[in-house]
């Protein structure tokens, strides 16, 4: 069991997490021993990253924000002044 | 109420956007959606998470106003770009070379965001809910009503799509980088 492309499904479609322990052992130890694999979880890992960090530089917009909480919120009682 | 649905609103109009809606689309079905939630908030047992429960509503909104087919195709043109990297062995034959450094120094944002965009909007948010909003995969299955299975598929081609996108783009480290 337990080849490159059996690896790389495992861990892109995250089914390794519903695995069985003697699964998860193999995949950790192929990892060990295979370079290709572990840069492909690697570049995984990476791009997770680089989207997450992509989201959060979006600029905010509280204006708009408020705007829209001002729609959606009903008898919003203002803030003390 | 209003603490929950502040605190959802970023991640909602990812989520939106994620799903294929330009922004201002995007807010008024945020809107949409937020309105259902403080509507029936009050039948909402708390079992579910709230936000899990509003994305869920948002999800099926856009879909269903767009009439986005059920599920993925069963056969994908991801899936054989990747089997084409294996031998009949699920050996290696063309190992990954993907940018590796230069993802983690940031310098690669006009690529990725070109990548993002070129993924069906149903693996851009399954990806999106997973991996930027955080939600656990039993989560995620809820919000897009899919099963494990589906949505294991699901993130197999968008983590694939993105990879496979940003490699043949080329950078440092990629044996055919484009000059």
């Amino acid at each position: 069991m337990l080849r490159c492309n059996e690896v790389t499904r495992l861990c892109a479609s995250e089914e390794i997490d519903g695995a069985p322990l003697k699964t998860r052992l193999a995949v950790r130890l192929h990892l060990m021993m295979c370079e290709h694999c572990r840069r492909y979880v690697r570049e995984l890992a990476r791009i997770g990253e680089a989207v997450r960090s992509l989201a959060v530089s979006e600029p905010d917009d509280a204006d708009r924000d408020e705007a829209l909480l001002r729609r959606v919120l009903p008898d919003r009682t203002p803030p003390p002044s | 109420m209003e603490a929950v649905v502040r605190e959802a609103l970023p991640g909602l109009l990812r989520t939106a956007m994620a799903a294929g809606l330009p922004r201002d689309r995007a807010e008024d079905a945020v809107q949409a959606a937020l309105l259902v939630f403080v509507e029936r908030a009050k039948d909402f047992d708390g079992r579910a998470r709230a936000s899990t429960w509003i994305h869920g509503i948002l999800v099926r909104k856009i879909w269903e106003e767009r009439r986005v087919a059920r599920r993925d195709g069963d056969h994908d043109d991801i899936d054989r770009l990747v089997d084409n990297r294996f031998d009949a062995d699920g050996r290696w034959v063309r190992p990954p070379s993907g940018p590796d450094e230069a993802l983690a120094r940031g310098e690669v944002r006009r690529e990725l965001t070109a990548c993002l965009e070129s993924l069906p909007d149903r693996q851009r948010v399954a990806f999106n809910l997973r991996e930027v909003e955080g939600f656990a995969t039993d989560e995620v299955c809820n919000i897009l009503d899919v099963s494990a299975n589906n949505l294991g598929v699901l993130l197999f081609r968008a983590r694939n799509g993105l990879r496979e996108c940003l490699e043949s783009k080329g950078f440092e480290g990629s044996r055919d980088a484009a000059v």
